[in-house]
This record gives C-alpha cells, structure tokens and sequence, in this order.
C-alpha cells in the first residue's frame, strides 16, 4: 500500500479537553476513508489539523510525502478542505468565489475558467455560476463548499460532515458524488451517520474521545465484534427452541414465522454453531435454514465506543 | 506578491460590496464637508491656513475610518467562519496579513481621495501650494498606514468585531495622546513618549507643508511591528 496521508501519535488538546490522544493511521491513495464516532470524538480536529488550519499539539502528520511541520503551506497545497459550514463570501457571485479560491490555490489565471466549468459540472451546479452565494440553499452551498475544495485538483480532500444541513435528495446527490471522488483523490468524509459511512467509504477510521478505536474496511471492523451471530429457522415453537440452546447463547430476537416454523436470532459469545445446531437437532427441532449474520457497522461502531468489542488498541493498518 | 495582491482586492472589492463601506464613505464626506464648512467657509483665513485646517480634520477622520474598516478584516471573518478558507491554503500568514492590510489601507485611502475635492475649491477659489498639499496628504497616508495596522492587529487579536473596534480606538487615541504623557514624564521617558506621538511629532509639520524624515521612517516601522504581531497571533491561534 502506497500510504499517502500518515499520521503517528497525533494528539491535540483545547485546554484540559483531550480532542486528539495519539492517533495513528495509513491511508492509501485513492481511498474514500470515513471519520465516524460520536459528536465529540475528535472527527473535525482530526480534518482541521490534516487540512493544516490548526497544529497538533504532539506527533506527526505527513501528506503524500510532505510533514506539516516541514513545509505547512506545501502540505496545504495537497488539499482540499471544506468544513461543516462552507466557507463562503455571501457577497460574491460564485463564479467570482470559485476563481478567488483558485487563484489563491496557485491556479493558473488562463487555466480558471476551464477549471470552474469542470468542477461546476462536477458538482452540478453550473447553471448556477453567476448566482450570489448569498441566495443560495443550503444544498448548493455546500455544493460550491465542494466545489472550492476541488478546484486546484487536490490529492487529498477532506469533507466534513457533507451532508449536515441537507435533504433526503441532497443527501443522496451527496453520497454520489463522495463516491465518485474515490479513485482518484484520497477522500476523507467525517460523519456520525453510520449509513453515510457505510454507503460511501472504502474503509473506516472510529474515533472516541480522541482515540482512534479502529482502523480497517468495513470487513475487518465486522470482523472486530467478538460475538457471532447467527440467523436460525427451525420446526417448531420459538420459545421452546430458545429454551435448548446451549449455555451462554444470546437469543436477540425470536418469532413464530407460522405453518410451525419459527426464527431465532442468537448471539453466540464463543459458543459454535455445531453446538447449536447438535443442541437443536438433539431436542428434535429440524433445521430449515442457519446462516451468520453479517456483522453490521452499527452493531461494531456501539462494541466499540462502549468498550464491548474489545477492539481498542487495533489502531493503525 | 500575487497572493498578497489578490487577498488586498477581494478585501477592497469586498468593502465596496457592501452598504458598510458605502456607509463608511459617506460618513467621512459629511464629517469632512461639515468641518471644513465650519472652520473655512465664511472666514477670511489665508489658503494655506484653510488647507492646515482641512488637512487637520481629515487627519482625524482618516484615524476614525480606518479603525471601523478593519475591525471587520479578521473579526468577520472568524465569526462568518470564512478565515478557515485562507487559513488552510498555500498562502503564508504574513501573506494574509498583508493582503487584508493592504486592502483595509487601499480603502482609507480611497475615503481620503473622495474628500480631496475639498482642497481643489480651496485651489480653484484661492491660493493652493502644492507643496503644502503634497507634504499634507503625504502625512495623511503615513497616519493611515500606522491606524490601519493597529486596526489589523485588534482584529486578529479581537474576538468579535466590537472588541475589535473598541481596542483599536483606545490604541490609535493613544497615539494622539503621547504628548500628554511626555509632559507628565521625567526624562528621558518624556522624549520617548513625545517621540512616538502620532499628531504634535509626526502629522503637525507635515499639515503645514514640512516632511520630516524621522516620520518616513516611524510610520513604517509602527506599522511592521503590528502587522508583525498580527501574524504571531495568527500563529498562535493555530496551536490553540
């Protein structure tokens, strides 16, 4: 893996608040990285330091190559950032805006217009160049947020919180372009919506009280719960079928499917599933269906943040 | 320079762009058309002296907008939440800094220039010595560079836009008032207060026609210091 964003022990604090506490992490060129914890976490520190507006009380951040403690303003040029709330000049019309921010991000002035067209397109809004930014919604705030984020075709670009403020379609229109910005530029989109996360990101950085949690693709977080879950379909009464089951097996959610078949979600905390199906078979239930449950995010993310999944430690690739 | 530059324009384009640096202007004309009106109009006084005059009050106008022009400059733009737009590109901060002064200054200077129309009846009606009015608006523009970059320094320190202003105004009334200290203070304190008085030691002789050296060399100096300042707060706020 060719790391283009690296950080190593990277801590920050706002007086007695711990926001950072020696976080470390690779992250490879191209990926779309999702920032998710809880509100607190240290998600927009994390960004506003790897953007280069605020600096780490301890450790180390480098971007395709360049540390900010070397050269600040290089590091800054690899970079596109939009915080929660866009940065935008109400008063200018958004043609004027995208080329101010460009200008001032070494764009070359013969190459603006070409650029703008593109990245308007991109984020669709170029029917809207000469609007004021000031009459805008929200939605198209945030598009020209984005927009002034890509314009000087950054290898890094960091999002916070994008679809704050936003609508169901605008939402959506969002996580498309999230998406689509993958491939080529590393991407970093904090959220503490757990389905943005998981319909965007190629891999997921967990962050609680300023210590990063976990670190990995949605399968290897999955892989972090340290309890199987199963799916079971059996003949027979639910409530009998739970009272078979070996010691130590979690029944989450039973029910009566009808025609004598019921359903049995179980936690399995060590147990294995020949066991269960042995102690099943054994009690003469017959087993139409029994299948793991694919570990979802949100069910890893709550492990985490309280401490369950016993994953704290696992940070780094 | 172009960082610098570009900065500056969005800054004056800015001020013009809204009904805050319209409103600015206007007041400048009115206080400048009011004062010259109350102390030249109607009276007998030679042309140099009613040039004196005007360029006296138009030194005082001048201090006054250029503390309300910038405590906007960083204060706006930290509460509208947009500095993190210039904070987080390429450019350095002496190169913030310089492009908000050189535009917050750009606008003085305009303010001084829509009241120059004042000294030109004073040309047109009677006597006009260019030199007077050369040397006048010199020390007009020296003063302006001094206050604007007080001014930049309040707003970057400032945590809004009042406190901002209110600092600016006390330090910039400061500056008029050394002289008061000086003859308070025992030497050599009181030559050191007199020497950094911004209107009996640097604008005075200036107002009737006298350039002094020592001021071409002050008026810079005063303002790198603050605009020197203005960075390290701003380098500063990047560790808090």
């Amino acid at each position: 893996m060719t790391a283009i964003v690296r950080t190593d022990r990277l801590s920050k604090s706002y007086g007695a608040v711990t926001a950072l506490a020696g976080v470390s992490f690779e992250c490879a060129a191209g990926e779309v990285v999702g920032v998710l914890g809880l509100n607190g976490a240290g998600k927009s520190t994390l960004l506003r330091i790897l953007a280069g507006e605020i600096l780490p009380g301890g450790g180390s951040v480098s971007i395709g190559g360049v540390e900010l403690g070397d050269d600040a303003r290089a590091m800054r040029s690899l970079v596109g950032y939009l915080p929660e709330e866009p940065p935008l000049y109400r008063e200018m019309r958004v043609r004027d805006y995208l080329g101010f921010v460009g200008a001032l991000n070494g764009v070359a002035r013969g190459e603006l217009p070409d650029r703008i067209a593109v990245v308007a397109e991109r984020v669709n809004m170029d029917g809207h160049l000469d609007w004021v930014v000031g009459e805008l919604s929200m939605g198209y705030r945030k598009r020209v947020g984005i927009a002034q984020a890509l314009l000087h075709e950054p290898d890094v670009v960091l999002l916070d919180e994008p679809v704050s403020s936003l609508d169901p379609a605008e939402i959506v229109g969002m996580r498309e372009l999230v998406r689509s910005l993958g491939g080529r530029r590393t991407v970093f989109t904090s959220s503490h919506h757990l389905r943005e996360v998981h319909e965007t990101c190629d891999s997921i950085l967990v962050l609680h009280e300023g210590e990063l949690l976990a670190h990995g693709s949605q399968e290897e977080l999955g892989a972090l719960a340290d309890r199987e879950r199963i799916e079971v379909e059996v003949r027979g009464r639910a409530s009998e079928a739970a009272g078979r089951l070996p010691a130590g097996v979690e029944v989450v959610h039973s029910g009566d499917l009808g025609g004598g078949v019921s359903a049995l979600t179980l936690d399995l905390a060590g147990t294995e599933r020949e066991d269960v199906a042995a102690a099943l078979v054994g009690a003469g239930f017959g087993i139409r269906r029994l299948e793991p449950v694919r570990s979802d995010l949100e069910r890893v993310f709550l492990d985490l943040v309280r401490g369950e999944g016993g994953a704290a430690g696992e940070n780094g690739p | 320079m172009s960082t610098v530059l570009l900065i500056a324009r969005r800054e004056l384009r800015a001020a013009f762009a809204g009904l805050y640096g319209w409103a600015i202007l206007a007041l400048v004309l009115m206080l400048d058309g009011l004062f010259f009106n109350a102390y030249t109009l109607g009276s007998q006084r030679p042309s140099s002296e009613v040039l004196s005059l005007f360029l006296y009050t138009n030194f005082g106008v001048t201090m006054a907008a250029a503390v309300f022009v910038t405590m906007r400059s960083f204060a706006a733009e930290r509460e509208q939440r947009t500095l993190v737009l210039l904070l987080t590109s390429p450019a350095g901060d002496w190169q913030v800094v310089l492009g908000k002064y050189l535009g917050a200054l750009g606008f003085v200077l305009c303010t001084v220039a829509a009241a120059a129309y004042l000294p030109v009846m004073v040309w047109l009606k009677g006597n006009l010595e260019w030199g007077q009015a050369a040397a006048g608006y010199l020390g007009i523009a020296l003063a302006a560079a001094v206050c604007t970059a007080i001014g930049i320094f309040c707003s970057a320190t400032a945590p809004n836009q009042l406190a901002a202003g209110v600092a600016a105004g006390f330090l910039v009334t400061l500056q008029v008032l050394f002289w008061l200290l000086s003859g308070i203070s025992e030497p050599p304190l009181d030559s050191v207060f007199a020497a950094m008085d911004l209107y009996r030691e640097h604008f005075e002789p200036f107002q009737d026609g006298a350039v002094h050296l020592k001021t071409l060399v002050y008026a810079p100096t005063v303002s790198y210091l603050f605009l020197l300042l203005s960075v390290r707060v701003l380098q500063a706020r990047r560790w808090r």
